[in-house]
């Protein structure tokens, strides 16, 4: 698939930390440790813009911890993280870079860089279309003052209603828009909450484990859909298990394990790399690794 | 047994000032899933900021005032330290403060404001309002089985009409946009921090809001009784929650039709009590009939956890 497209990481280096031609994302540093336990500890990370970036590791890892880490809905011990915004709509030489430091994780998502969580958090005891409503930005009704005065809010809330209309029928959730959310199925309920965050208008989408508990036949729709954010222009970053998955779509695959970055590159020339093999069978499965207790 | 009696108390003015105080409740509960259990406090709050303006010379309209910016400032300081952490740390928090403020008014070291533990009697407070009364001359008036004095008559058209812009308030929020922010972050603070709206604000609003509204209840039950502290314990912020369970917590009418079945049951249980127990002690009805209320939240829990008019989809009690 990704050999259709311009390759975006032309004279890219394989190497852990990479520069990338167009980095959305550029983090330094970053650490997170819990106790005594480093988690993350990753020294340099840039992501592509326009292109889907899986990150990949065992168990443990520290993925979803470098992911909230990210989307500041954890702290980091350490570091700092820019985040090049582009307005929806502009051309991409106009870059808006953003600290993501000491940022809320709603001013995050505000500047145009929405998060997927690894359990899907589908608002199920609101309506499909609510759900979808809550994703919009940009409502003045969202102020408690407006919202006594309806005349305030409603032409935006139609158009609010239009776009998640449009976005339901992509997802084939349409039918489904006067259901609460927790009578969708788990795989619905995660097409649900990539639809929600894309009505935010995106720049960036990060998905943790947007496969998970998705039966196989959603799978490949779920896979379509994150190819088609990438040819609307929205840059993806996902987290993953599942090779073959990381495989079929992702154009760059990082891989980490034990908190660090250990490898980087085509995904499918990083999996032969050795540092990767040993992370995932265990370069010391013959050593006792109980002798501690 | 006099059924007067219990059409009475179901247009009272206490009846309007505890439904005012349930639909400040909703806001919290029902809508953003906040655990306030200091809506005693808030009334509280408003009785002694209201009282307090108006017995030291101030107008009525400074102690109204006066009333809702001490509720706003009170959920400013019970949000401030709470409202970024777990739910539970909101009720734990509450539940005190809204003692403290109890037992400050009650204590002798404000006694020249608050008037101590005895409070603050009607006649130092409720003359402007009484004044403002089209009613006049001031005598008893008997519309069927409703026979009160016009300054009653005056408080209660007062009372309602406030519960009914409070109602029509909760209609209104609750199906706009800012609504359903507070619907997302009553499911799942996270997921809606994930869309880009601070949680932190909304819910600090819907504090405030409700806590003005609790403030309003207390002015209006003042008006009906007096300013007295023991009068709006921790019990009292139960009597809330059985109201607002009772009717249905997120609807519009459910807290008012809950403070009405609620003090319907009340009446019903004092007045059926001495007939099947004749040997009740006078002073033992009023608990017993508590007794009967607490017994009526628990099966309301078990059997009908959504209240009487709400949407068991829609809420249930584990928040």
């Amino acid at each position: 698939m990704s050999d259709t497209k311009p390759n975006l990481f032309e004279g890219v280096e394989a190497t852990p930390g990479a520069a990338k031609p167009d980095p959305i994302i550029v983090a330094d540093g970053i650490t997170r440790q819990f106790g005594g336990l480093t988690a993350v500890d990753v020294k340099h990370f840039e992501a592509q813009r326009h292109a889907i970036t899986a990150l990949i590791g065992p168990n443990g890892a520290g993925k979803s911890t470098f992911f909230n880490l990210l989307t500041s809905f954890d702290t980091p011990n350490s570091g700092s993280a820019q985040f090049n915004a582009v307005e929806p709509g502009m051309p991409d030489s106009d870059v808006r870079t953003i600290d993501l430091g000491g940022m809320s994780s709603a001013n995050v998502a505000r500047a145009g860089m929405v998060r997927t969580f690894q359990l899907t958090k589908a608002l199920n005891r609101m309506s499909v279309m609510e759900n979808m409503r809550l994703g919009a930005q940009h409502q003045s009704g969202e102020n408690v003052l407006n919202a006594m005065l309806a005349p305030l809010w409603r032409k935006r809330e139609q158009e609010i209603t239009e776009q998640a209309e449009s976005l339901l029928e992509r997802f084939k959730l349409l039918d489904k828009q006067d259901d609460y959310a927790g009578s969708l199925s788990g795989g619905q309920r995660k097409l649900l909450e990539m639809a929600r965050a894309l009505m935010s208008k995106p720049s960036m989408i990060m998905l943790d484990e947007p496969m998970a508990g998705v039966n196989p036949a959603l799978t490949e729709s779920l896979l379509d859909h994150i190819v088609g954010l990438k040819e609307d222009g929205v840059t993806v970053l996902f987290v993953e298990h599942d090779m073959h998955m990381v495989r079929r779509i992702s154009d760059w695959v990082v891989v980490m394990a034990e908190g660090k970055i250990i490898a980087e590159g085509d995904p499918h020339e990083v999996m032969a790399n050795q540092a990767v093999q040993d992370a995932y069978l265990g370069s010391h499965h013959d050593t006792n690794l109980f002798e501690e207790r | 047994m006099d059924i007067n009696d219990i059409l009475q108390i179901i247009v009272s003015p206490t009846t309007a000032a505890f439904a005012l105080a349930a639909i400040g409740l909703n806001f919290h509960y029902g809508l953003t899933g906040l655990l306030n259990m200091g809506q005693a406090g808030f009334m509280l709050i408003g009785m002694y900021g209201y009282a307090i303006t108006v017995s030291q010379g101030g107008s009525m309209w400074l102690g109204i005032l006066i009333s809702f910016v001490g509720a706003i400032l009170f959920a400013l300081f019970l949000g401030w330290p709470t409202l970024r952490l777990r739910g539970d740390y909101l009720a734990i928090v509450t539940i005190a403060a809204a003692e403290m403020v109890r037992l400050i008014g009650r204590s002798q070291w404000l006694k020249e404001w608050t008037g101590g533990n005895t409070g603050l009697r009607g006649n130092q407070f409720k003359g402007p309002f009484e004044n403002l009364s089209p009613f006049q001359p001031a005598r008893i008036v008997e519309i069927g089985p409703f026979s009160f004095h016009t300054t009653i008559w005056w408080l209660m058209l007062v009372g309602w009409v406030a519960v009914a812009v409070a109602a029509g308030l909760f209609w209104r929020l609750n199906k706009s946009p800012w609504g359903r922010v507070l619907k997302g972050v009553r499911e799942d603070e996270d997921a809606v921090r994930s869309l880009g709206k601070s949680v932190y604000s909304f819910k600090m609003q819907a504090l405030i809001i409700g806590g003005v509204l609790g403030a309003a209840g207390g002015v209006i039950w003042a008006h009906g009784n007096a300013v007295q502290p023991d009068s709006m314990g921790r019990v009292t912020t139960f009597w809330i929650w059985t109201m607002l369970l009772l009717g249905g917590a997120a609807t519009v009418l459910g807290p008012i039709l809950g403070s009405v079945l609620f003090w319907a049951m009340f009446v019903f249980i004092k007045q059926l009590a001495p007939l099947v127990l004749p040997n009740l002690a006078p002073q033992q009805i009023e608990p017993l009939a508590l007794a009967f209320v607490g017994i009526g939240l628990i099966l309301l829990i078990v059997f009908r956890p959504q209240g009487i008019l709400g949407d068991k989809r829609e809420i249930s009690l584990n928040v």
